[in-house]
């Protein structure tokens, strides 16, 4: 199966940053950036019945505001897959000017879901993932993501006759997330890990409400990594010796997160919260694009220099911890 | 001044009304901030907007639609939620001129007010005279500057009530060595392209990079993570709202497209309807 081969294996977070138009600008002011992940694609169509047993519907709105919230340690965002009709990213995707890979990304309702809007992405995406593992939801929605493990494999399983191209798997840190990995493991090329933690709960002492709208939020940030440091590593006791290839994706904020994800087991790395915001001081405040260059571009280089020093290589870091006892 | 979470939980000390549809509320506490800088409102329950500021301390609001609604009901003593300062403001320097329509003149009030700014000229336009906000703060301001070559105060209203007769490109815009624009954005667009056109054509050949607009797009995360605030790939909530003219006037989405709430792009008269 193919593997992603990325010229440098850092790349966005699927969520962050989000659409084409911002990649490009990312591109024009030089990022070291290997690919972009697009924000996820879903079951939306502008078609009524896109195919005849599907059904999907023309929008998913997602949560009105406030969608994210910043506790001054740990940023939550409940977001809930807002999705547009999928012919819409089709659009963009051939409109697109942009001369680095690009990663889909999809969700789904049901297994299904993801075989057929891969199959619509296949020609404009140099690789596909598969979010599986979403944590929010609107307030009061009951059927999101909430898969059981039987359905991921299915989902995985189809996805895979859908495409060629490599197939990335999202998994969740607050489901079993070794015993899915065991499940899909000859069906995937690589498994993210992972996506947002949690969800945690902020409440507003005054109005004695949930700050976000969602009621619940999905965690990132530099907090959230060691908690995806263990994900990793567990993850890479499970495909250890196979083809299968790890993204490390959780709260990586400098360049010694990069190397330290490769010694617990990843050879892909995803920035997102710590990339396009600034959270000194105890607030959270957006980068302007060319604070995320010169972000992105300094995590490379920190660890460009880290392996000449150490006269070593990303591939010989790989899962190169040494566990005591 | 303390958050809570994020939010600067803050009294209402006074509430302006302007017009029938604008009103100023004057906050107890609140961060600090620049000129062109914006905040974010949250309504426990109803949903959370960005908001201009017209000064430190006071934001205003212009009814709209339901989240806006809601805080009209809001009364003096009572509480707002407020977060921020979110973005890249105004420049602020001497000689500048000041070219506001409508709501767009509440964050221009506040550059305005700033001590150690000479000689700024002030452009407000309106549909008629009781949107020319804040104008008799404007002129107070302008009467009390002791800068030397003073500020230069021009109006126009599209019904002719007060000031000239026209759209603010049709006003007769002072000189500056920047142009720093806030209002909607087919008017910033028409204003830039008079200020930078040949002379002979009756424009002031302005070296695009020295006009300033004021971006405003459907807002979520308010700090750059989102991109629902993006048009082509400028995020107003982390590279603006305050862009130059150089920077966005060749984007294809500049006074076309904007992302609806579930991102997708949609043309900017689909999206006032």
């Amino acid at each position: 199966m193919p593997k992603l081969d990325l010229e440098i294996p850092l790349v966005n977070g699927c969520g962050t940053g989000s659409y084409l138009g911002i990649a490009y600008e990312l591109e024009k002011m030089g990022i070291k950036l290997g690919a972009f992940v697009m924000k996820s694609g879903g079951p939306c169509s502008e078609i009524a019945n896109v195919r005849e047993e599907y059904r999907w519907e023309k929008e998913k709105k997602g949560n009105p505001n406030p969608t994210v919230v910043y506790t001054g340690s740990i940023l939550l965002n409940s977001m809930a897959l807002p999705t547009h009709p999928i012919e819409s990213w089709v659009r963009e995707l051939k409109n697109s000017e942009l001369k680095m890979p690009i990663i889909g990304s999809v969700w789904g309702n049901k297994p299904e879901d993801y075989a057929l809007l891969i199959e619509m992405l296949d020609p404009y995406v140099d690789a596909h993932q598969m979010n599986v593992s979403c944590p929010n939801k609107e307030a009061g929605e009951k059927s999101v993501m909430e898969f059981m493990t039987a359905q991921i494999l299915a989902a995985v399983e189809l996805a895979r006759e859908a495409t060629k191209k490599p197939l990335m798997v999202k998994l969740s840190p607050n489901e079993n997330y070794v015993a899915i990995a065991e499940l899909v493991k000859h069906h995937a090329d690589h498994f993210v890990c992972g996506n947002t933690v949690g969800p945690g709960l902020v409440i507003d002492i005054y109005s004695r409400r949930p700050v976000l709208a969602g009621n619940y939020g999905g965690m990132s940030g530099p907090a959230m990594k060691p908690k995806i440091m263990k994900m990793v590593n567990d993850v890479y006791e499970v495909v250890k010796g196979t083809d299968v290839g790890i993204v490390a994706s959780g709260g990586i904020s400098r360049w010694e997160d990069i190397i330290e994800y490769s010694i617990a087991g990843a050879s892909m790395f995803e920035v997102g919260t710590c990339a396009f915001i600034d959270l000194k001081g105890g607030t959270a405040r957006g980068r302007k694009t060319e604070e995320i260059v010169k972000f992105t571009n300094d995590l490379w280089n920190g660890v460009q220099k880290f392996l000449k020093e150490e006269n070593t290589t990303l591939d010989k870091l790989v899962g190169s911890m040494v566990k005591n006892g | 001044m303390d958050r809570n979470n994020q939010y600067v939980h803050t009294k209402i000390e006074k509430i302006i009304e302007h017009n029938e549809s604008t009103r100023s509320f004057v906050l107890e506490d609140m961060f600090t901030s620049e000129p062109g800088q914006f905040g974010m409102v949250w309504l426990p329950g109803v949903d959370e907007k960005p908001i201009s500021l017209s000064a430190r301390n006071r934001i205003t609001v212009r009814k709209v639609g339901p989240f806006t609604e809601k805080l009209f009901e809001k009364k003096e003593g009572q509480y707002l939620d407020v977060r921020g300062p979110y973005g890249r403001g105004f420049p602020q320097m001497g000689f500048s001129t000041l070219i506001g329509g409508g709501c767009g003149i509440p964050p221009l009030v506040y550059l305005f007010s700033k001590s150690g700014t000479p000689a700024q000229s002030f452009v407000l336009a309106g549909k008629n005279k009781d949107e020319l906000l804040f104008l008799d703060e404007i002129i107070k301001i302008a009467e009390q500057s002791t800068h030397y070559q003073g500020h230069n105060i021009v109006a126009v209203t599209d019904d002719g009530s007060y000031g000239k007769k026209g759209f603010a490109a049709d006003a007769n815009i002072p000189e500056g060595s920047i142009y720093n624009l806030c209002g909607p954005e087919i008017m910033m667009k028409t204003v830039a392209e008079k200020l930078t056109a040949p002379v002979k054509e009756g424009g002031y050949e302005t070296d695009p990079s020295k006009i300033y607009l004021s971006m405003e797009r459907y807002m979520k995360c308010a700090v750059g993570i989102c991109g629902s605030c993006s048009f082509s790939g400028k995020r107003v909530c982390a590279d603006g709202p305050v862009f130059q003219y150089d920077e966005i006037s060749s984007l294809p989405h500049f006074n076309e497209f904007a992302r609806s709430r579930t991102g997708e792009i949609t043309e900017l008269k689909e999206l006032r309807k």
